[in-house]
């Protein structure tokens, strides 16, 4: 706080302030993680509360299509003179083929490279506006946005256009060969350097076979991202850069007839391209507890459990990050009290679920209080969670668990960018864009025994994959897989710097 | 926003979902492609808009920031207070412009200890009592202590809001103290502190507060040390509480869905019996100057190292701070700056480099900073030392730049209020720093009014290299033979910022 007069929202890692704004996005994660409309399973009520619905704001969205197949969506609010354009390509890390891992991100980099008719860096036009400029790459797809003040949403279209049509004339082996080294740093930066940071790559190749496509880290290898050739850049933008295979939401204050013009002038001409196919993996199953042991320089051990979990949008979904307040949000919660508040055998807890399209997963980590070893940490942790599946939330727990999620959904609709982004995801993972009180809903009508059964259902205690982090090495220098009586032979794939 | 136990956990979720961005910033939303064939598409051919040049913008009406009225409780204590109903919200802030800097010397984290422990136990609940009574209102509670700093926050319902106040007024006037809670979050603060021991980039930022300012203001990180926290003892932490909580120019801060006469009604009760004065007085800014060199400390087998160049600066009052902020933008604070542009978008050293003035009461600091290949830490200092040449001498900061700093900062202005709390967290600052109710609407105007000459001199002041301390988290046995050529005496220090003797 008091610094820099409140700099502008730089989004860049190597900063200092971008670290907050992150957190700001990260709220976005915890309540749209699914949306199915609500529960099939126990006796939920009927329909939330009147007065919970009616306060959540009226969405005015419009959607269309363009003759090429591209989407679009229109959601005016005059609320500040700004306006958000995102331009979702259905295509992440999920779609890339063997030996490139990394490669759906390191595309997204080479996206802000230039294209035919601006053939320099993207940012600059945006920067001398203000311009909130960035991209990211999930799993399951990529997306682009900016937010301008409300007179330049033409400028914000001409460039995202271009870039879908016109990026490979102008796209050359040192571009590629530059952000090659960029996308290299930031994974030393956010896995290598990071405490715990190779945890998630160790934690996804554990729990998912080589044959899915989850197996593999959005990130990638530093192997398979200096395979990354030209003629990989040229065919991946042909398969999946394309209108067909997009979606442009206008979030914030814009004339809207305007705006279709606009759309229209600009996209209208792109060759449609097609829908790109999403993977279609064998749903992942554990047969027994997959135990990989990993070194790295931290101080304390940590232990991650995971285990697969409903899809986004599937039944259970919602429940689980129910659960997940009921498991390790606030002192009262049923794994923070034991292990952190009364028994002090962890430093911190908590529960999350990772909503993904082809399947999610449910994480439990936990870290060791200093002098605690990790086989006690893991003993704790297993013996508090099998107590806290055992019952059904109380009434009390279950409103402070919803509580956690209704206030989120509330403020997930204040700003021009948190909207457009939800908006397009609503619209993909529900079918509809306007999903805002159906996705509430979806957790004002879970009840208890829904969580609980959820719980039960997934959370099971002799199938899972656990990594445990312990002090030494360097990760990737040493690493060690074992097997505990329940699992078949488990396999710990080395990967790291290299 | 959850609390702070949680700050991990949002963090994990950003990695879990493997959301990467293209320069760091992040909006994670996993989706799924509709599931529905697609549609055989028509392929369109017609002749494209003219791209020759971009498009120019269209008229934009006038904006200007919100400003909070302020009226005074019945003991004087001041309220800052904006309407806004576009969500049935409201962020309630109790800000002390004292924290941190008033720990007494080889105590520091006091502060922050102190301000733990205030909802662990007030008035007459216990702390798992006081986490239920803010969960069943949906209330969410944080806290925090920076240098000269204290802010409790609550991010509520609206219709919440008075019991949510009386809460807020427990926590800060009632705490309880009780022994085994001091215990216990003490316990935590020293593992947090041994944990984030294992982090080159705070080691790096607890070395850059230790080089410039010594044992003295703004020296210490507010966070403490395993051997400043180890010290302390329940009595500091009563006395610390004593000292620094008082309605003593302090301010309370309520942005949102609620009328003033409202929250005048539940503050006044809550908070219009509070007496009392502040005793605590910061630290004496340490008259030493800091000495050049490079403080070093050893990560070994690290794949980067994070570096970063650093000097002091005049505090939050300092009359070059408009125009410093200027340059900072021109040389490191955005995508285009030249720092970035050079060491990643041209060299491909790092994720992103970058530069900030971090301004406080009574001192300030200038830093570029970036993780970089530890391979290339020393081409990555050449650079910095390049560009802090330049911008004073072949390459003195243009008029183009100028103007797209200045404009840059102006458009973008209106997008710094899209969120409730981050409005209420920009008004925190008011009091804090004794600024005008109308800071905010003024501050385009004072941005715009800067000339191209006063930019360039705070370029002339900031390449004055030998007023920066160079500090490097890295291997330092591959690091210290390509360091040993740039005529800088090398110091190493452990990541709690002591020195380590050989």
């Amino acid at each position: 706080m008091g610094t820099n007069g409140f700099g502008p929202v730089i989004l860049n890692m190597g900063m200092k302030h971008p670290i907050h704004s992150l957190f700001a996005a990260l709220l976005l994660v915890l309540g749209t993680a699914s949306a199915e409309p609500a529960h099939t399973s126990g006796n939920a009520q009927a329909e939330p509360a009147a007065s919970d619905r009616a306060a959540l704001p009226p969405l005015n969205i419009e959607k269309y299509e363009l003759r090429n197949g591209l989407t679009v969506l229109l959601d005016k609010t005059d609320r500040l003179p700004v306006v958000a354009v995102e331009l979702r390509y259905l295509v992440g890390s999920s779609y890339e083929r063997k030996g490139r891992s990394g490669f759906a991100h390191l595309f997204e980099h080479l996206m802000f490279q230039g294209s035919q008719n601006h053939d320099k860096e993207y940012f600059a036009p945006f920067e001398p506006i203000g311009g909130a400029v960035n991209g990211t790459t999930s799993q399951d797809r990529t997306n682009y946005y900016e937010r301008v003040p409300a007179n330049y949403l033409e400028l914000a279209l001409w460039l995202e256009s271009d870039r879908m049509q016109n990026l490979l004339p102008v796209l050359t082996q040192a571009k590629l060969d530059n952000q090659r080294d960029v996308v290299k740093n930031e994974r030393r930066q956010r896995y290598e350097n990071q405490p715990y940071g190779m945890a998630w790559v160790h934690l996804t190749e554990t729990l998912f076979p080589e044959s899915h496509p989850y197996h593999r880290s959005v990130i990638g290898s530093h192997k398979d991202l200096s395979a990354a050739s030209l003629q990989d850049v040229r065919e991946f933008f042909q398969e999946y850069y394309a209108p067909a295979n997009a979606v442009l939401t206008i979030s914030g204050s814009f004339d809207p007839a305007q705006a279709k013009r606009l759309v229209d002038k600009y996209f209208g001409g792109i060759p449609a391209g097609k829908r790109a196919k999403p993977p279609s993996p064998e749903a992942p199953k554990l047969d027994g507890i997959k135990h990989v042991t990993t070194t790295d320089s931290v101080k304390l051990p940590r232990v991650y459990l995971a285990w697969h979990t409903p899809a986004l949008f599937a039944p259970g979904d919602a429940e689980l990050d129910l659960l997940s307040s009921l498991l390790a949000d606030g002192k009262t919660s049923r794994l923070y009290q034991p292990l952190v508040y009364k028994n002090k055998v962890a430093q911190s807890v908590s529960a999350y679920q990772v909503s993904l399209g082809l399947g999610s997963f449910y994480v439990i980590e936990a870290t060791a209080a200093p002098g605690v070893k990790v086989e006690q940490l893991s003993k704790e942790l297993l013996k508090a969670l099998e107590t806290a599946l055992k019952t059904p939330p109380s009434a009390d727990e279950l409103k402070r668990a919803l509580n956690g999620y209704k206030k989120g959904f509330y403020s997930r609709v204040e700003g021009a960018t948190e909207r457009a982004q939800l908006l397009s995801t609503y619209y993909h993972l529900a079918g509809q864009a306007d999903y805002l009180k159906e996705d509430l809903a979806r957790y004002l009508t879970a009840s208890a025994q829904d969580v609980y059964g959820a719980g039960r259902k997934w959370l099971v205690l002799d199938r899972y994959a656990r990594i445990d982090v312990v002090p030494g090495d360097k990760p990737g220098q040493a690493q060690k897989a074992s097997a505990l009586p329940a699992a078949p032979k488990a396999t710990a794939t080395q990967q790291g710097a290299q | 926003m959850k609390r702070t136990f949680e700050t991990g956990r949002q963090l994990a979720l950003l990695i879990a979902t493997g959301t990467l961005a293209a320069c760091g910033g992040s909006a994670p939303m996993p989706s799924q492609a509709p599931a529905a064939a697609p549609a055989p598409l028509t392929t369109v051919s017609r002749p494209g808009p003219d791209r020759s040049q971009l498009p120019k913008p269209g008229e934009l009406g006038a904006w200007s920031a919100p400003e909070p009225q302020i009226f005074n409780l019945s003991n004087g204590l001041p309220v800052y207070h904006l309407e806004e109903d576009t969500a049935p919200l409201a962020t309630l802030m109790l800000v002390l412009p004292r924290g941190a800097a008033t720990d007494p010397a080889g105590k520091s984290g006091l502060s922050a200890l102190t301000v733990d422990l205030l909802d662990e136990g007030a008035a007459s609940m216990n702390a798992l009592e006081l986490n239920d009574a803010l969960q069943i209102l949906a209330t969410d509670y944080h806290a925090s202590a920076g240098i000269d700093h204290v802010v409790l926050s609550m991010q509520l319902l609206s219709e919440q809001f008075a019991p949510s106040a009386q809460l807020l007024a427990d926590i800060a006037r009632n705490p309880q103290f009780a022994p085994q809670e001091f215990a216990r979050r003490k316990a935590q603060r020293l593992a947090e502190a041994l944990a984030t021991e294992a982090d080159p980039t705070h080691a790096r930022d607890v070395v850059v507060h230790r080089a410039l300012f010594g044992n003295g203001y703004a020296g210490s990180q507010p966070s403490g040390t395993r051997g400043s926290l180890e010290t302390l003892r329940l009595q500091d932490v009563k006395r610390q509480y004593k000292a620094l909580f008082a309605p003593e120019q302090a301010a309370l801060i309520v942005v949102g869905n609620l009328d003033a006469s409202k929250a005048q009604a539940a503050l006044e009760s809550a908070f219009g019996g509070w007496r009392g004065t502040a005793t605590a007085k910061p630290a004496a800014l340490e008259t030493e100057l800091p000495k050049a060199g490079i403080y070093l400390i050893d990560y070994p087998g690290s794949t980067q190292s994070s570096i970063a160049v650093a000097r002091r600066a005049p505090g939050e009052k300092a009359p070059d701070y408009f125009p410093a902020m200027l340059f900072s933008r021109a040389l490191g604070e955005s995508f285009t700056s030249r720092l970035n542009l050079n060491l990643r978008e041209d060299k491909g050293y790092t994720y992103g480099a970058g530069s900030s003035f971090d301004r406080w009461h009574d001192a300030g600091l200038f830093e570029i900073h970036a993780n970089v290949k530890s391979e290339v830490t020393r081409e990555s200092l050449n650079e910095i030392f390049r560009e802090l040449r330049q911008v004073a001498g072949e390459r003195r900061i243009s008029a183009v730049e100028h103007r797209d700093a200045i404009e840059g900062l102006l458009l973008g202005y209106p997008g710094r209020f899209e969120q409730m709390s981050g409005v209420a967290g920009q008004f925190a600052s008011l009091p804090l720093y004794q600024r005008d109710r109308d800071w905010y609407s003024r501050w385009p105007d004072r941005v715009a009014a800067q000339s191209l000459g006063s930019v360039q001199q705070v370029a002339e002041r900031s390449a004055q290299l030998g007023d920066y301390v160079v500090v490097i988290a890295g291997d330092r046995k591959q690091l210290v033979p390509t360091l040993n050529g740039l005529g800088l005496p090398i110091q190493v220090f452990d990541a709690q910022g002591n020195p380590v003797k050989e």
